[in-house]
């Protein structure tokens, strides 16, 4: 049984239908890509998943149905969302958006190893943990916004772009940290990208949107052989 | 030299007050409204205190129960009042709370009669002489018992994980859900910690002031310019703002003499005006830290 299903799941914006039917499956351990233009509906599609909107349709994690759950229950059952922007609190200093990540944790003995875990991932969130998030670079900040992810212990990491406004440098770095978090940590991660190339190099699996809808999906190696595909959707 | 100290402390005991107040206001504003309604709420509260006193009880007795019940209160007044017009402009939700004070105000007077009533302080009379300076120790005390409290309210929001999820829900509702913050009972904690230091401010000033359904307005205007002139994303500069204004107050009254206690309203006023124009953070407010 897959870690999350999804099943013709739709949502709108006031009027406007932002997704008509999205199917998807993302496997216990895997690390699955969504990709596709702007406007497509990828991070509307996480939304729907962690319940920061309205939704109807098909949403199954672990088995248990969620699509009529808050945001703030979704977060209970394990699901992590690093939003788009990235959401952090810009006037508390790193440590401080570590203990909010922190939030729902009860066993307080184990949480010091993982500020510590956090801190050996990123190594300059250390260095900088008295600092206000919101003083810290763009790549910075999108390792705070994926280390206070962590902090939950999610089964599943919802990522949305984090390559978003980074140098490629940065951008190899945390992929290899997202890569590490998967293979060492055992965390499932749906991740949505602009960048197919470097998302697909990380995962197992990868979807396609197109005006919300699922285009096309695939394994990576299917995806990178399918031209039509390249030329249209993954601009390379 | 002697006049001057024995002005700035009892000037402290009326700040003390402000200063509640103005915490109370600055707590709410996480928010993002102003409520207009918490002197009403402070009233109330005395006059609930006041009653209880009257019945019989130990004062402290008293002042335990009506601090909590203002904290419940406040909670569920949240919950039931204002939890409709989330999502809503700020501005309904300041109407409604300009509503609640009208009628908070009314249902006092009909419930207790608008006559003036004394409050009884459990301090005892008379001064502490300090190098010939003469401290009303009642004042002192006044001052002593909101400072602990506050003290209290300050550990509270920096040490605890929901003072934390507190101040982090004023930031950002969205992203605090997200880390599983239930936000509208983080609101609604918010206004009950405000009722709950509202209280103990009204308490400790009413032996200065007296009872009386309208007795809170005057320390509402001047907790507003101590909030203001303090920063209002400050709590601590809004008990700092409340002890300054309280202090300027009292001396302006006294060295200024053409102000005198009539215009000590004005005051106030003159101090939000000032402040906004001139450091519209406040002394101690954070202009917003931004990396562009």
């Amino acid at each position: 049984m897959p870690l999350l299903e999804i099943e013709g799941l739709q949502a709108s914006y006031g009027q406007v239908k932002a997704l008509h039917g999205i199917s998807m499956e993302v496997g216990e351990g895997n690390i699955v890509a969504m990709l596709g233009a702007n406007g497509a509906g990828k991070t509307t599609t996480l939304r729907a998943i962690s319940g920061l909107i309205r939704r109807t349709g098909g949403v199954r994690f672990n088995g248990r149905p969620i699509d009529r759950e808050s945001a703030e229950n979704i977060v209970r059952m394990g699901v992590a969302h690093v939003p788009e922007n990235r959401g952090l609190f810009g006037q508390f200093t790193v440590w401080d958006n570590l203990r909010m990540g922190a939030y729902l944790r009860r066993d307080t003995d184990t949480l010091k190893e993982d500020f510590q875990k956090a801190f050996d991932n990123f190594p300059r969130l250390g260095e900088r943990r008295t600092q206000l998030a919101a003083t810290l670079s763009g790549g910075e900040q999108q390792m705070l916004a994926i280390a206070r992810g962590l902090m939950l212990r999610p089964r599943l990491l919802l990522l949305d772009e984090p390559s978003l406004g980074l140098a490629p440098l940065i951008v190899q770095e945390i992929f290899q940290i997202i890569r590490s978090i998967n293979r060492d940590g055992g965390t499932t991660v749906l991740l949505v990208e602009q960048n197919a190339a470097i998302a697909l190099s990380v995962s197992q699996h990868a979807y396609v949107l197109e005006t919300g809808q699922v285009a096309v999906s695939g394994t990576p190696e299917e995806l990178r052989q399918n031209e039509g595909l390249q030329k249209s959707y993954l601009g390379y | 030299m002697e006049a001057l100290l024995q002005q700035i402390v009892s000037g402290l005991a009326t700040g003390g007050a402000y200063a509640g107040v103005a915490l109370a206001l600055v707590l709410v504003t996480e928010t993002g409204i102003i409520n207009f309604a918490q002197g009403e709420f402070a009233m109330i509260s005395v006059f609930v205190a006041w009653t209880l006193i009257q019945c019989g009880v130990n004062y402290w007795l008293a002042f335990a129960i009506t601090l909590a019940v203002s904290l419940a209160v406040g909670i569920l007044i949240e919950r039931t009042l204002m939890r409709p017009l989330e999502g809503a402009p700020h501005l309904n939700s300041v109407m409604a709370t300009m509503g609640l004070m009208a009628i908070l105000n009314s249902g006092a007077g009909f419930t207790w009669g608008y006559t003036i009533k004394s409050f009884p302080s459990p301090f005892p009379e008379g001064a502490l002489w300090l190098g010939g300076v003469a401290l009303s120790i009642q004042h002192l005390c006044a001052f002593g018992v909101t400072m602990i409290l506050l003290l209290l309210v300050f550990g509270f929001l920096r040490f605890t994980k929901l003072g934390l999820a507190l101040r982090a829900a004023h930031q950002d509702p969205q992203a605090c859900r997200l880390m599983g913050v239930r936000v509208g009972w983080i609101f609604a904690l918010g206004w009950g910690l405000a009722a709950f230091v509202g209280a103990s401010a009204g308490i400790m000033i009413a032996p200065i002031v007296f009872l009386d359904p309208s007795m809170m307005l005057g320390p509402l205007l001047y907790a507003l310019a101590g909030a203001t002139l303090g920063g209002w994303d400050s709590p601590g500069g809004a008990v700092l703002g409340g002890l300054l204004v309280g202090v300027i107050q009292n001396l302006v009254g006294t060295y200024i003499p053409f102000i005198g206690p009539d215009l000590s309203f004005g005051v106030a006023l003159v101090l939000i005006v000032g402040v906004l124009l001139f450091k519209p953070a406040g002394l101690f407010g954070r202009v917003r830290v931004r990396r562009v």
